[in-house]
């Protein structure tokens, strides 16, 4: 299968520790890939470095067959790799609207040459307006465009930044927790809103979940992580019959 | 007698606190989008005061003209201090009090770089050419041309400035770097154009305040640092985020500046030489009673 995201032996330190140890992982097209282990394994720093707000120590990470690891943060999200965080992070003096622009990529309005000739870009801007619409709709949120995002729920947030992160035409999109601190009728509700968009959108996702019920439920592959290696993947009914993955997560 | 001298502070109230405006709406728009308390701003007005004058000197005496050369030259200026100092700074992740120190370092550099030209071609204390004239006498107010070319410009000004940031892309770009700089990268925004246009029009409008301050007095290389500290008096009381707040702010201080100062000369017998003393007491007394300045009170009022 057609692999998006490859990591090969990717290790990594914070402040001198060696939090990423060894990391080989493939993701192929498509795919829901979930990632679970224990607290402080080591899995939002795996997404990070993919991300790019940090560089490996070693080793290397290919979208799409091209090496990402040396560049900007800006530059990994403009070749198409999404991100949603764990505490919702929106621009919260803007409204709803506005965050599900922005990133929207080469907006006509955005140079400054052009961004005073209103005529130039009101069209587009209207069009992307409509998309930013359908956007929120898939999540339901269409009804609260003109909000400010701090006025939203907690929940509400969490699926804004969802929608937000399909806006810039991306290919894979790093979820981490989407449903943290939400209710678990719409933990569900979030999960199928994510396969109904691979589907439609031909999306692959990288999800970091702690609600191991509901990820089973939707996830191809599930990589398991441990003191920042990885433990063992498989599917999802691989994973959770194994004995060693069941003695790290004690009480699972 | 008090009223010609009421009427007289009030129009200097006015026309002062457009300038203090347009001076910190750019020193607000540094300090949010690029997260850098600049007091080389100072030095940006003294550059955009200096770039009016010569140009009024030599090619032209048509405002409109002087003004887009101070814009211009101010704006380059930021730009340069943007690339060859505080960009590198920041890379090398120094904290905002380096920076703010660096600022201070960058603005000394402007000006005694200024002071050299001046010295050289003996420019100290000139000014601009372009004649006063009185447009409306009615005793006792009386209104120059200058005062209608300072105080619409400066109101345009923050206008345009407000409408880019609120109607456009590019200004959705710059409240999201304000708002979430790490977040904003993440996004794809392209965050170094970005600020680098942000430095462009905070140095402009610096420039073209600086400008329309040389209008009304004499051009020297202090000028810029001798203004600087009612203009950081008028965005710590503007609350350092909001435009409006620091608008407000910034009439507030100039009027307490002048017609406040007016008034306790008048009838306690306070010397003017106690008006420097203005801004620092508007930055102690926001400092210790409303250090969110007046932008929190609207806040606190709209959510009511």
């Amino acid at each position: 299968m057609n692999a998006i995201l490859t990591l090969e032996n990717v290790s990594a330190d914070l402040g001198g520790m060696l939090v990423i140890n060894d990391v080989s992982m493939s993701i192929p097209v498509g795919q829901i890939v979930g990632l679970i282990g224990p607290n402080g394994s080591g899995k939002s720093t795996l997404l990070n470095l993919i991300g790019g707000t940090l560089r490996p120590l070693r080793g290397s990470i290919a979208f799409d067959g091209r090496e990402i690891s040396r560049l900007k943060p800006d530059a990994i999200f403009r070749l198409g790799i999404g991100r949603a965080f764990q505490d919702p992070a929106l621009f919260v003096n803007m409204s709803v609207l506005d965050n599900t622009i922005l990133p929207i990529q080469g907006q006509r309005g955005e140079t400054p040459w052009n961004a005073p000739r209103r005529h130039l870009w009101v069209h587009e801007e209207q069009g992307n307006a409509l998309s930013a619409q359908d956007a929120l709709a898939q999540v339901n949120l269409d009804g609260h465009t003109r909000k400010l995002a701090s006025d939203l729920s907690g929940g509400q947030m969490k699926l804004l930044e969802i929608a937000r992160s399909t806006m810039g035409a991306p290919r894979l999109l790093l979820l981490d927790e989407p449903t943290a601190g939400v209710a678990p009728r719409l933990a569900r509700q979030i999960f199928e809103q994510i396969n109904e968009m691979r589907h439609t959108l031909g999306l692959t996702f990288l999800i970091v979940e702690h609600r191991l019920d509901i990820l089973f439920d939707f996830a191809d592959t599930v990589y398991v992580m441990h003191q920042g290696g990885i433990l063992m993947h498989g599917t999802p009914d691989a994973v959770a019959a194994d004995r060693q993955v069941r003695e790290v997560y004690i009480g699972y | 007698m008090l009223d010609a001298l009421l009427v007289d502070s009030v129009v200097r109230s006015i026309q002062t606190g457009s300038l203090y405006a347009l001076m910190a709406i750019g020193l607000t728009l540094t300090f949010n989008v690029v997260r850098l308390p600049n007091f080389a701003h100072a030095e940006l007005i003294t550059i955009g005061a200096y770039a009016a004058l010569l140009v009024s000197m030599g090619i032209s005496t048509n405002v409109p003209v002087i003004l887009l050369a101070a814009f211009i030259a101010a704006a380059l200026a930021a730009v340069l201090s943007h690339r060859l100092v505080f960009r590198p700074l920041e890379r090398k992740g120094s904290s905002i009090y380096t920076l703010m120190l660096a600022s201070f370092a960058v603005g000394m550099i402007f000006r005694y770089i200024l002071f050299l030209i001046v010295d050289t071609y003996s420019l100290f204390d000139k000014r601009i050419q372009v004649p006063v004239e009185i447009w409306i006498r009615s005793t006792p107010l009386i209104l120059t041309n200058l005062f209608f070319w300072a105080v619409p410009t400066s109101i345009v000004l923050v206008l345009l400035l407000t409408l880019l940031l609120r109607g456009t892309g590019l200004g959705r770009e710059m409240r999201a770097l304000a708002g979430n700089f790490d977040l904003a990268r993440v996004m794809g925004i392209r965050v170094e154009r970005v600020k680098m246009l942000t430095w462009f029009l905070a140095g402009g409008l610096a420039g073209v305040a600086g400008a329309l301050w040389a209008l009304q007095t004499s051009v020297n290389p202090t000028m810029g640092w001798l203004v600087i500290l009612s203009v950081v008096a008028a965005t710590f009381l503007g609350g350092m985020t909001s435009f409006v707040g620091t608008i407000v702010a910034a009439y507030i201080v100039s009027f307490s500046e002048n017609t406040l100062m007016q008034l306790l000369n008048y009838f306690l017998g306070v010397d003017f030489g106690f008006k420097p003393a203005i801004p620092f007491i508007i930055i102690l007394a926001v400092l210790l009673f409303r250090p969110d300045g007046i932008a929190a009170l609207f806040q606190s009022i709209r959510k009511r």
